[in-house]
């Protein structure tokens, strides 16, 4: 009898095993989808359409209800005190690094990363108050497909804002339809805060279009409620600007 | 620490890591073939593999050969995540086969607070201006 019910337990767990798919599974189905030419660039999925179980999409549902409540996932960064380093760094920019077109560190001069996209940068941030360059994603046969400008503002901190090339970079995701918003001028947006005390915060807003994706992280030494709607107003205003 | 960490990014300005963010590329007839996603001092996971082909021969098969980062050690050609800043699918030294190869690469990063991506790299050439 115990024979019996021990096999019995093993056919049901293989069954229940089946059925589940594993972390690395889940991410081996999301990434042959994308690979599918025939999946738009951005795609709108629940947990469950990810290949998560119900079980598994009700865990990850309420831990993220605890991260909104806390207001940031708490998890150490260098990105904050990295950020905030380039502000202070008088030496950051390098001759070196400035005339090489396939150079990655910041660049004082937008002119020498070549894109493979119209961008001139955001208009209405003060000259003075932009800290560099940096080239970003791939490097197509027309130019880099991505550049971040870094930057201060005043009433945020140390903001960076990527802007990337979807086409030429042949990219896609899928976002979360419980995470996803249209805060940005109707167009799909996600937003998070992630850091600790003395690591600082790194605030990200994103949001996609069909031909370039976009992001905005700040970073401030304190956590403040209050950033979420500037980080919201700055990303529209970005968005609207004609640059 | 912090001062060793700048002296390192000082001196790999001209380095093919993405610096201040993260940056993929693939190059081929290098010697090798090679496919990667790369950010000095910053960890993901990710999932990097290259497909090569004999461009002679056309692209009439799925590929010649495939390679990736972190293979999956129970499953055929299927790649597993890695956490970490450089994740790199080299044929190191396939050239010698004295083929002419087109590498593609594919670069899935899984992030922890944002949604997932992939990115493509697709080069004929050893140049990093193409393929990146």
């Amino acid at each position: 009898m115990k024979k019996i019910l021990l096999v019995m337990t093993m056919i049901v767990s293989k069954i229940v095993l089946a059925e589940s798919y594993s972390e690395s599974d889940i991410d081996n189905k999301m990434m042959k989808e994308m690979l599918d030419p025939k999946t738009p660039s951005v795609s709108i999925k629940t947990l469950e359409q990810m290949g998560y179980s119900k079980d598994e999409a009700s865990k990850k549902i309420q831990d993220e209800s605890v991260i909104k409540r806390n207001g940031f996932r708490e998890m150490g960064i260098i990105d904050a005190k990295q950020m905030f380093s380039l502000r202070h760094d008088k030496h950051r920019f390098s001759s070196v690094n400035e005339s090489n077109p396939y150079g990655t560190a910041i660049k004082k001069d937008l002119s020498n990363i070549p894109l493979s996209f119209n961008f001139k940068g955001i208009s209405f941030i003060p000259k003075s108050d932009i800290l560099g360059w940096a080239a970003a994603n791939t490097h197509s046969s027309k130019g880099w497909t991505g550049v971040a400008e870094y930057f201060n503002y005043p009433s945020i901190g140390v903001c960076n804002y990527l802007i990337r090339d979807v086409i030429e970079s042949n990219a896609k995701t899928f976002l979360r339809a419980d995470l996803v918003t249209k805060e940005v001028n109707g167009k799909y947006t996600q937003y998070s805060v992630q850091g600790k005390k003395d690591d600082g915060f790194l605030y990200t807003v994103q949001w996609y279009e069909d031909k370039f994706w976009h992001s905005i992280e700040c970073s401030q030494m304190e956590f403040s409620r209050e950033t979420e709607k500037k980080m919201i107003d700055l990303s529209r205003r970005i968005d609207n600007d004609k640059h | 620490m912090r001062k060793y960490l700048i002296l390192l990014l000082a001196l790999s300005t001209t380095s093919h890591a993405g610096f201040l963010k993260l940056t993929h590329h693939s190059r081929a007839n290098c010697g090798n073939n090679e496919t990667i996603s790369w950010h000095l001092g910053h960890s993901y996971n990710m999932n990097i593999s290259s497909m090569h082909f004999d461009i002679s021969a056309g692209e009439t098969k799925p590929y010649d050969h495939f390679v990736c980062d972190n293979p999956d050690p129970k499953k055929k050609e299927t790649c597993n995540l890695r956490y970490t800043s450089r994740s790199a699918a080299i044929c190191w030294g396939e050239m010698s086969k004295g083929i002419k190869w087109k590498v593609r690469g594919y670069h899935y990063i899984k992030y922890v607070d944002k949604p997932p991506e992939l990115v493509g790299t697709t080069t004929t050439d050893c140049s990093i201006g193409e393929g990146w």
